[in-house]
């Protein structure tokens, strides 16, 4: 009797749990669809999509989403390939600074970006690299790599090394290792950093701004900023229309490795050092 | 404690090594382009911020042309400068409040409530917790934006009639950050709670064990280190954390929730004091370092 | 080790090579960038650089003129110009400036001086009244650059919200308890309208320091940010507070707007758009440009505003001499001095302040005009009833002291206007901290005068 009580309550602690984190989506839904949307959440019977058809313009939205596809996609591919390579000796041989370098590693994790970019910038213009989209993927790449190798490291440990034993007794280097065996195991960890780094480039509006000349290279983040800072406080409608067009590839990349992500987090044994 | 939690392998394995050149190729070729990227952009920066933090260069002005060695000048005027200190103690209520508190707790408790759930219940309310932490930060901050609106949804649930953002702008960030950072946690403690054997807390159970021990004495232990490694690693995410708080309440109104990094933004591309601002960034640093090494350290005393 | 170092090299250089422009390109031709802000409901500069291109390229052939454009509002301009001025490669050739930005650039050499230029150009000599050709003087005297537009400040009032609160049509307040006794009128009387709106907070940056701020202070005995006699910045004072007092007294009475809209970036849209043609305010402390909005090129036109809408001027404190204040500013179009063709970038300044383009973007824009001709052109005049006397408020207006250290100023300021907006300090509390923090932002206490 008690334990279904037990159970019951869990289930209503839950359901409390599931709708206040529905909250403060409720008015993006809603305003999207109304042609005269306020900040508050009230549904009226005039459903118009006028608020998509006025943000889905080329300038608006359209190359902005390019331009982040782009910068976010060849960030995720880079940094997951460095940190793939680099995380390979960090889990599997004995490195007398390996301990150093992870702790590093880790408080870099904890160095507001906003700080870096200073230095950055000017270092962008003594090389005449500003405004240059690779260049600032590069950078990108750098920033995102602490927590990739440190995730990365965490899953190769997770893989035994018993299974590559095999293939060290054939003859296989850690090239061969790495590509065919551990490579493998590893595709959902793999996938979820990539997936971590993309959506959090996606997201990334800062740097961008800062590094970038030109609007035509912005992506969909410093547009949306510009618009809710600026335009969007007047606007309501059309910024939820922009935020859910916004938003949708991260949603659909998350869905996408939804059932490796929970197996993705386990840390116990990463803090050993 | 005998009961091995961590998967961690052995590295005392290793795969076959050459000579001694080999030995040093061997790790330095994969390790070889993070160390470089590393070093040109990120290190390299680091370094030049340390150096700046000792001059009082600036964006505009004389001191952008003439930038002096100023010795430990910006420091003494960080400690002396009562917007910094407010900054930094709301940075440590902004950590102990969203991440601590609020994610960490929040985290435990969703995985703990989840297990046993059947299938769909878990995807339902894993899905709607990691909406919140996919959604850009800009995005989320519209939504909070409206959220606490005097006319928007939080006023209209609780019937009263709020500027959330101005009369309570701290709580308004924190909930913010607990609702779009708790999925991390959370899914750091399901994995965790996976890896718990079943039969020991069906043993305690047996043993007359109620679920506040079972928990308490049990699992918790049992978990520690999941519990120490997400409490690093949120922590050094939200003490740097800018972006959710700027576009929400801008630090503001006045300084009311302007945190350490949203200060040390405001002082070096508003008020373009590249020098103070990098003296800010370094005192940043070492308080993360800090804070990481207490966590550790807390581990090892458990450990030993 | 080697190859790994060796190929990022090569990466960096590779990726060097698809950086950004250079001065001179393949053909040999020249290009001249030019750095301005636009806004989605602010398009008038890009509309006047963007025919003054066409212009200038049709005339200079071999010259390509690159409008570089930064979107967002006057602080993320700011911003990105400091950022871009940092090195010479980076650094646009021709740019819209702030004119309480100039000061600052002229003493890290960043402004080219336009005075050799300028005794070429009849138009300076004959079309510039000598007030405006102040806008953009550098400490050492020399001209930097070319003003496009030109500001007064005032009271801008409903006339309908009056009528039905009772008060007089037209409002003449000789004291600043005048207003505030207007407003608490209006909001005894019409408890569903705004009685005053101003700015007063970090959004909306410069704004709320010299609309909000100094039209304030200025209006007070004797009250300056800056002792010209003794070339001292002036720590607080009396005066200070008094100014403050009156925002305070505007936010605890509850005669200014929410709190969220006083820290809303677009206050100026819902003013403009929403409460003054639909009569839900009062009183707005405003500048020359309001009435731009409501023009029949506008976003949301409103033609009824000549009737609807007065103006009077913000009167000083207790109605002393000489009974009106007002402060001007404005925006110049400067050249780098790291400008490597600045013969062609000054043609180009020349072109885009001429007659033509100047009116086109006065006329847009709402601001008063810098050019002789331009004032007296019937179409500048024709829409707008107001032109007038904000152009003679210049009898009685003050410009700001544009020192280097003048936007450090501002931003304490701005510090202090919040605080008391919010309530988080009393007036005295908020005039004893900008006290304070002055030093450190002028460079030394030698360089205050102490109240």
């Amino acid at each position: 009797m008690t334990r279904l009580a037990a159970r019951g309550a869990a289930g209503l602690s839950l359901l409390i749990i599931c709708l206040a984190f529905l909250g403060p989506f409720l008015w993006v839904v809603i305003s999207s669809v109304q042609p005269e949307a306020t900040l508050a959440a009230q549904p009226t019977l005039n459903f118009s999509l006028d608020n998509f058809t006025a943000v889905l313009t080329w300038e608006t939205l359209i190359l902005p989403l390019i331009n982040s596809i782009i910068i976010s996609g060849s960030t995720a591919i880079l940094t997951v390939f460095v940190a793939g390579l680099a995380a390979y000796p960090l889990s599997r041989y004995q490195l007398r600074y390996r301990r150093h370098f992870m702790l590093t590693l880790l408080f870099t994790t904890g160095l507001p970006m906003t700080a870096v970019l200073v230095p950055v910038y000017a270092m962008f213009f003594r090389f005449n690299l500003y405004g240059s989209v690779p260049a600032m993927v590069l950078f990108l790449t750098a920033s995102s790599l602490p927590f990739s190798i440190w995730m990365m490291t965490n899953f190769m440990d997770g893989v035994p090394v018993s299974l590559e034993e095999a293939a060290w007794v054939d003859g296989a280097g850690w090239v061969r290792s790495l590509t065919t065996v551990v490579g493998p195991l590893m595709a959902p960890g793999v996938a979820v950093v990539a997936i971590f780094v993309f959506v959090g480039q996606w997201g990334n509006f800062f740097a961008p701004f800062v590094l970038m000349d030109t609007p035509e290279k912005q992506p969909a983040a410093v547009t949306i900023y510009t618009f809710f800072s600026q335009y969007g406080q007047v606007a309501y409608g059309q910024l939820a229309a922009f935020s859910i067009l916004y938003t949708a590839p991260a949603v659909i990349l998350y869905v996408a490795v939804n059932k490796y992500l929970a197996g993705s987090f386990s840390f116990a044994g990463s803090v050993k050092g | 404690m005998t009961v091995a939690t961590a998967p961690a392998p052995p590295v005392t394995n290793t795969p076959p090594s050459g000579s001694s050149r080999r030995g040093v190729l061997r790790w330095l070729l994969p390790l070889g382009p993070a160390i470089v990227l590393l070093a040109l952009f990120l290190a390299g920066p680091i370094l030049w911020s340390v150096y700046v933090a000792f001059t009082n260069e600036t964006l505009t002005g004389s001191a952008s042309v003439n930038s002096e060695f100023v010795g430990l000048a910006n420091f003494t005027r960080l400690f002396d400068d009562p917007n910094f200190i407010n900054s930094f103690v709301l940075t440590f209520v902004f950590v102990i409040g969203s991440a601590v508190i609020g994610q960490n707790t929040l985290g435990l408790i969703i995985a703990l409530l989840q297990r046993g759930r059947g299938r769909t219940t878990r995807s339902v309310v894993n899905g709607v917790v990691i909406a919140a932490w996919v959604v850009p930060e800009v995005v989320a901050a519209a939504c909070w934006f409206s959220f606490l609106a005097e006319e928007g949804t939080l006023n209209a649930v609780l019937g009263i009639s709020q500027e959330w953002l101005y009369t309570a702008p701290m709580l308004a960030v924190i909930l913010a950050n607990v609702w779009r950072g708790t999925a991390f946690s959370m899914l750091v403690y399901s994995a965790a709670l996976s890896e718990v054997p079943k039969d020991l807390v069906e043993a305690a159970a047996v043993d007359g064990a109620g679920p506040g021990r079972r928990l308490l004495h049990i699992t918790l232990p049992l978990i520690r280190r999941s519990i120490m490694a997400n409490l690093m690693l949120i922590t050094l995410q939200t003490l740097a954390s800018f972006g959710l708080i700027y576009a929400l309440t801008g630090g503001g109104p006045g300084t009311a929730s302007q945190t350490t990094p949203l200060y040390m933004y405001e002082q070096a591309f508003r008020y373009f004091e590249i020098g103070y601002g990098s003296a800010i960034a370094l005192v940043m640093l070492v308080v993360g370092a800090l804070f990481s090494l207490l966590y550790l350290r807390l581990i090892k005393v458990e450990d030993a | 080790m080697r190859r790994t170092l060796a190929g990022s090299l090569l990466l960096l250089t590779a990726v060097a090579g698809c950086g950004a422009d250079t001065e001179q390109n393949a053909s040999g031709s020249k290009e001249l960038e030019v750095l301005y802000k636009v806004e989605p409901t602010w398009p008038h500069l890009e509309k006047m650089l963007t025919d003054a291109k066409k212009q200038y390229e049709a005339a200079h052939s071999g010259v390509t003129v690159k409008l570089t454009p930064v979107q967002g509002n006057n602080e993320a301009y700011y911003t990105k110009l400091a950022l871009l001025n940092r090195s010479p490669d980076s650094a646009p050739d021709v740019y819209l400036h702030d004119t309480f930005q100039v000061n600052a650039d002229v003493a890290a050499g960043k402004l080219a001086p336009l005075d050799d230029y300028l005794a070429t150009w009849p138009d300076w000599k004959e079309q510039f009244p000598d007030s405006v050709k102040q806008a953009a003087k550098g400490g050492d005297g020399k001209i930097y650059g070319v003003p496009i537009s030109t500001d007064t400040r005032g009271l801008w009032y409903q006339k309908d919200v009056f009528a039905k609160a009772g008060l007089p049509v037209p409002w003449e307040p000789k004291t600043w308890n005048d207003v505030l006794t207007a407003a608490r009128t209006i909001k005894q009387k019409l408890p569903d309208v705004l009685p005053f709106t101003m700015y007063s907070t970090k959004i909306h940056g410069e704004a709320s320091t010299m609309q909000g701020f100094e039209m304030l202070l200025y209006g007070t005995p004797e009250g300056t940010l800056y002792d010209e006699a003794q070339k001292k910045w002036v720590a607080g004072g009396k005066q200070f507070t008094d100014a403050l007092t009156f925002v305070n007294t505007i936010y605890r009475e509850e005669l200014g707007p929410k709190q969220a809209d006083a820290h809303n970036a677009k206050l100026a849209d819902k003013v403009n758009y929403e409460w003054f043609p639909n009569a839900k305010l009062g009183i707005a402390l405003d500048g020359a440009w309001t009435a731009s909005a409501w023009k029949p090129t506008s976003t949301k036109p409103w033609a009824e505003w000549k009737d609807k809408m007065g103006w009077t001027v913000m009167p000083t404190q207790n109605g002393e001499e000489p009974g009106a204040v007002s402060m001007s500013g404005g925006w110049v179009m400067a050249m780098s001095s790291y400008a490597k063709n600045k013969q062609e970038a000054w043609d180009f300044i020349a072109v885009a302040t001429n007659k033509e383009n100047s009116l086109t973007y006065s006329l847009g824009s709402g601001d008063l005009a810098p050019r002789k001709d331009v004032a007296a052109d019937p179409k500048y005049t024709a829409d707008n009833p107001s032109v007038k006397f904000f152009t003679d408020l210049a009898s009685v207006t003050h410009y700001r002291p544009a020192f280097e250290e003048y936007p450090k100023v501002s931003a304490q300021i701005q510090e202090a206007l919040e605080a008391v907006t919010t309530g988080s300090k009393t007036p005295e509390e908020a005039t004893a901290d900008y006290a304070k923090a002055l030093p450190t932002a002028v460079g030394g206490p030698d360089k205050v005068l102490a109240k």
